[in-house]
């Protein structure tokens, strides 16, 4: 996964070829991807659907809680269905899902798409805006850190990195709100607002959950791109084109980053499942009425369909987006072939 | 801090009960500061209150708990009211009276009253109501248990018929159960959007998250209302709500003692809702046989250290306690001994037992009352008890221990009800769900059936304080610990608060200044 | 001793299976850094091992006389926490008990990804798709809900947590071992072996294992410190360690209710995390750069 440059590297940048051609080949791959796709989707279905066996005893006893009367579980029962076969129980579950149903709350007793809707902006936003700090911040500050290697803006920000990856989120984002909600009041502590209902309010809601979530994979991105931009900056061609005369900027800008930028395609791919779950923890931090504090309320009540409506749906953001960077990459990079 | 305080409580009888009634509607709601409030409020003003505990549903009858009573009571009206000071006062009942010293109450209901789907308030709601609540499937039933008959007797008067005396039954009428909702409702089953005649409408509700309200333009008492609009917000984590109104996020939040130093210190005005919470150890012999031996419960109970658990963990907010009813409540009993921490007398009482030894057991426990139930693990092992802490999330704690009893021993908070004899019934009789292994106090069931038919006031209150002796002679099921207290933290820019020890959050006459 | 596989007669074209054991631990004792690193690890494990012997207090035992001590307080050099509880002693236990989880989890992780990985890797055919595709499913799933599903399920404790999270870590280590493997299943020498009849158990054993090994190792470290992290934040949200317990994480958990008056509770923990962390990130640097050639995660 560590960048090494291919042949066509130096030969695309040079002929500007800013937009390769979708082969038969790339083409044919990302229609087996997008198979792949499907097929993981039915798995990942299968087994947020077993997450309900997982519930020791019966389920439906273990979920109606105090006072439970008789009538209780059995609507509880009937409401998961547990009165069927397993695979009718699959099915009929897979069937609602398809139509956007997820069941209902059993806390709540509003429908699990509601809630999830309800809350999955205030994630998208944290986990969304995360990523970009993360790439924007660790490419930016990993090609810093490769262009004056070993001088203090190298060391500096190594440190930074390592002290990104080296401490639990949860301690930065309590951190943050004593900095910049108490000592410095620049950000609110708590708490979330809508995009829609005031966007400058939404940013600065936002901002320091984004930080605190963040910081590990910006420091993971500073760090790769740190290494592969160091190999690439030793490369022959880099430097025939330092030699004739390409300031040492441009080099870094045209060359090095497009190399570079593979890596942080694919990790951006497998990075956004670890945000999503990270916020969970931040969410927390920061109260903000999201998925990840949705779950955490369901698991404190049981509320199995929550539960599973939360893994699924987030499992499925993951599974597309994994999706697109391998169709991303497919395109940046032509030479993929099926392998 | 209880010695001069102790509230009167002029409503407590039955007897003269409709001239006071009377008198007092004239001022229900309103207080000094509320005129001079009006003057410098801002009326386009909204507020937003932090809350740690959230209604799953606007369906009173499937309340969990009592400390959510108030975020009902912003859309429904009580029967009958509670004022800043507990004193009763008129609500949707104007008077309430019982010619024949507590079984039958008549009740006289205010008129030119609707809900807020504009049908007219009548009996008729009132009745459908009550036997919503008493009847199956309801957590309010046992409230209601000895209610055998509501008559309406016309369109604003009605009779309540009782299977013995109670003068405490208005009291209950100002608790959950006398939340009035629409008979039509009732009929419907039908919660989404609450039905009521109260000072909000909800205008969004996210589940979980947020409530939205926006004042009701027909209510019977306008006066009440000084804000544009009422946001609850569900902050469930108490660094996290000490957070929110440090950072202004919100105007009002209620404290964990670990954070009401703080957030005063960062310049917020508090207050304290004394005896919110009653934290104690609810044991059930059934499941270890020891526990019915009155000695064994006397040495764990002096195997607690009251005031480490409340000037060190409480940091001082809140009180040892050594009885069932809340300093400055009716019916105190000031002149008894604290519980003594007594490690020595402690073992004594064991080996007198003949558990010299000791035992092993397991203590649920919920998460917010981590502390003090490894306090209470750590002093424990000093007398040989040694404890297994489990916390069961949700409502496992009450499941694990009275519903489907599982373990033995855990700690529970106990809200106490205005009037003293449903609390008392409730947790210590001999056939409640709460005290499984029925534990029997003696002379505690003749008390409280006598204090529910004294109509004197002197004597009711000295009853109740008997109580009192008694559960201190005999530990009952439940080993009280610590009347817990909530901190009420507010912004400065809030006008008319008041100290409103019914509950939180109460905002009656709240308003944001100009 | 690492001179392996002599040559049986007639194979003279068989190459030297690569790893040599001396050249890497020269290269190791070079990096000052590992060295740290791993002298620290050291540290901690010998705390957790031995810790009880050196703590000055019961790590449970509680004085509610004396809560929320500042560090060197008479008797109490790191102060005391919200229950009066010798901070020192509860730190020296909590390693034992982050450690241990530490182990759990990666461990499980480990033993996941080198049976499949290996499997896939050696067998291929339907065996590596099926594994392969298992993997991906996975590598969906956002792991610390998955984690925090599972263990709410079955009810929180450390075990259920670290269970989970061995489960949902799994595929990357499975994915290494694999590649580990076919790296270097196509080598002449590995060929060879197979050619003149070397039983597969034999091949494994001496000539895929010690190319799986080196990255491994490297992978292990900076596993271990991930899965240090992510217990933290599940002890933080209260489906990890059960107390009186108290890993680091726990610990850091319950200090933010007194970050105000006693913040020293959330940076001692804290110091330990990042420290512990910092130095297995620090030694599989090392053991990387050691290696010779190039590992990828």
């Amino acid at each position: 996964m560590t960048a090494t440059p291919t042949a066509t590297g130096p030969q695309a940048a040079g002929k500007r070829r800013t937009h390769p051609k979708l082969t038969l080949g790339a083409l044919r791959f990302i229609g087996l991807r997008f198979g792949r796709m499907v097929l993981v989707f039915v798995m990942a279905t299968l087994l947020v659907f077993s997450l309900a066996s997982l519930v020791p005893g019966d389920p439906a006893i273990a979920l109606a809680g105090e006072d439970a009367d008789p009538a209780t579980v059995a609507l509880i029962r009937s409401e998961l269905g547990l009165d069927r076969p397993w695979a009718v129980q699959y099915l009929s579950w897979l069937g609602g899902l398809l139509t956007g149903d997820l069941g209902d709350s059993l806390i709540y007793r509003a429908p699990v798409t509601e809630l999830i809707a309800d809350r999955f902006p205030a994630s998208l936003s944290i986990a969304v805006s995360a990523m970009i700090l993360a790439v924007v911040g660790g490419v930016l500050v990993g090609m810093l850190a490769a262009a004056f290697r070993g001088r203090i803006a190298d060391r500096v920000t190594t440190v930074l990195s390592t002290l990104g990856i080296v401490t639990p989120n949860f301690w930065v984002g309590m951190i943050l709100i004593l900095l910049f909600s108490f000592a410095i009041p620049l950000f609110p502590a708590v708490g979330y607002t809508d995009f829609t209902d005031d966007p400058v309010d939404w940013l600065a809601h936002i901002i320091l959950p984004a930080i605190a979530l963040a910081l590990a994979v910006g420091a993971e991105l500073q760090r790769q791109t740190r290494s592969s931009v160091s190999d690439i900056l030793t490369q022959d061609y880099i430097r025939t084109a330092r030699a004739q005369g390409l300031s040492r900027g441009r080099v870094l800008w045209t060359r090095a980053l497009k190399n570079g930028s593979m890596p942080v395609v694919t990790v951006i791919g497998y990075q956004m499942a670890g945000l999503l779950g990270g916020s969970v923890v931040v969410e927390k931090v920061f109260n903000i009425p999201g998925l990840g504090t949705l779950a955490i309320d369901s698991v404190v009540a049981k509320d199995l369909p929550v539960l599973q409506g939360i893994v699924l749906v987030t499992t499925v953001i993951v599974i597309i987006v994994n999706f697109l960077t391998d169709v991303l990459y497919t395109v940046l990079n032509p030479k993929v072939r099926v392998s | 801090m209880h010695k001069n305080t102790q509230r009167r409580r002029p409503l407590a009888g039955g007897v003269g009960l409709t001239l006071t009634a009377m008198l007092l509607a004239g001022c229900a709601g309103g207080t000094s500061s509320e005129s001079s409030a009006s003057a410098e409020t801002d009326p386009e003003g909204t507020i937003s209150v932090g809350v740690r505990f959230l209604q799953n549903s606007w369906d009173p009858s499937q309340m969990p708990g009592a400390t959510i009573v108030p975020i009902y009571q912003l859309v429904y009206d009580n029967l009958i009211g509670l004022d800043a000071d507990l004193n009763l006062v008129p609500g949707l009942a104007e008077e309430w009276d019982s010619a024949d010293g507590g079984t039958t109450w008549d009740l006289t209901l205010r008129q030119d009253t609707q809900f807020n789907d504009g049908t007219a308030f009548g009996a008729e709601d009132v009745k459908a109501t009550l036997e919503y609540y008493a009847g199956e499937g309801s957590n309010t039933r046992a409230d209601l248990a000895e209610m055998s008959d509501v008559e309406v007797v016309d369109d604003h008067h009605l009779r309540i018929t009782l299977t013995g005396a109670n003068v405490g039954f208005p009291e209950v009428l100002a608790g959950r159960a006398g939340l009035i909702l629409s008979s039509e409702t009732v009929e419907s089953g039908d919660f989404a959007s609450p039905v009521g005649t109260g000072e909000y409408l909800v205008e969004n509700d996210v589940e979980g998250v947020q409530v939205d309200f926006v004042p009701n333009p027909d209510h019977w008492n306008p006066e009440t209302v000084n804000v544009a609009g009422l946001t609850l917000r569900w902050i469930e984590d108490p660094v996290a709500m000490a957070n929110a109104i440090r950072s202004q996020e919100i105007d009002m939040a209620v404290l964990e003692p670990s954070q009401a130093d703080a957030v005063e210190a960062a310049g917020l005005s508090t207050y304290e809702v004394r005896g919110a919470q009653l934290v104690g150890i609810s044991l059930n012999p059934d499941l270890a046989p020891e526990l019915a031996d009155p000695q064994v419960r006397m040495a764990l109970a002096m195997a607690i250290d009251r005031d480490g658990i409340v000037n060190g963990l409480a940091f001082g907010r809140g009180a040892e306690a050594n009885q069932f009813i809340a300093p400055e409540r009716f019916g105190f009993n000031s002149a008894l001994d604290e519980i003594p921490y007594d490690i020595e007398g402690a073992r004594k009482l064991l080996a007198e037992a003949g558990y010299p030894e000791g035992f092993s057991y397991t203590m649920a426990a919920q998460a917010n009352n981590r502390s003090y139930a490894e306090a209470i693990q750590a002093s424990w092992a000093e007398i040989g008890v040694d404890v297994e802490l489990t916390f069961p999330p949700g409502a496992g704690v009450a499941e694990a221990t009275w519903t489907n009893p599982t373990i033995p021993i855990a700690t529970q908070n106990l809200v106490p009800d205005i009037d003293a004899t449903p609390f008392l019934w409730r947790h210590l009789s001999t056939d409640t769900v709460r005290n499984p292994g029925s534990v029997e106090v003696p002379g505690l069931m003749d008390l409280i059936q006598e204090a529910q038919v004294t109509a004197d006031e002197g004597e009711r209150e000295q009853i109740l304080q008997e109580t009192g002796e008694v559960t201190r002679e005999t530990i009952p099921a439940y080993i009280p610990v610590m009347w817990r207290n909530y901190t009420v933290a507010y912004s400065e820019d809030l006008v008319g608060v008041e100290e409103w020890q019914a509950g939180y959050p109460i905002l009656d006459g709240v308003g944001v200044k100009k | 001793m690492t001179q392996t596989v002599p040559a049986p007669a007639g194979a003279t074209t068989l190459p030297v299976a690569p790893p040599k054991r001396v050249g890497f631990l020269r290269r190791l004792a070079q990096q000052k850094l590992a060295i740290a690193g791993l002298i620290t690890l050291a540290v901690v494990v010998l705390v957790a091992l031995f810790g009880s012997l050196i703590s000055p207090y019961n790590p449970d035992v509680t004085s509610l006389g004396a809560v929320l001590l500042p560090p060197g307080s008479p008797g109490y050099l790191l102060g005391t926490d919200e229950l009066g509880r010798d901070l020192l002693s509860r730190l020296i236990s909590g390693t034992q008990v982050s450690l241990v989880a530490a182990l759990q989890g990666t461990s499980l992780t480990v033993a996941i990804g080198v049976t499949l990985g290996l499997a896939a890797g050696f067998f291929r055919g339907w065996v590596e798709k099926v594994i392969m595709f298992v993997t991906d499913v996975l590598m969906s799933f956002p792991g610390i809900l998955l984690a925090i599903a599972i263990a709410g399920i079955l009810g929180p404790s450390l075990n259920n947590a670290m269970i989970a999270l061995g489960i949902v870590l799994a595929p990357g280590a499975i994915r290494l071992v694999r590649g580990s493997v076919l790296g270097v299943r196509e080598e002449t020498y590995v060929e060879a072996a197979r050619s003149i009849g070397t039983p597969s158990g034999q091949i494994l054993v001496r000539h895929i294992l010690p190319n799986v090994v080196p990255p491994l190792i490297v992978y292990i470290a900076i596993l271990a410190g991930q899965v240090m992290l992510i217990e933290a934040g599940l002890s933080f949200i209260g489906v990890g360690v059960q107390p009186p317990q108290a890993s680091w994480g726990a610990m850091l958990s319950s200090s933010f209710a007194y970050i105000d008056r006693a913040p020293w509770l959330a940076v001692f923990p804290g110091l330990m995390i990042a420290i512990s962390v910092f130095a297995l990130n620090l030694l599989g640097d090392g053991i990387r750069d050691s290696i010779g050639k190039k590992v990828t995660r």
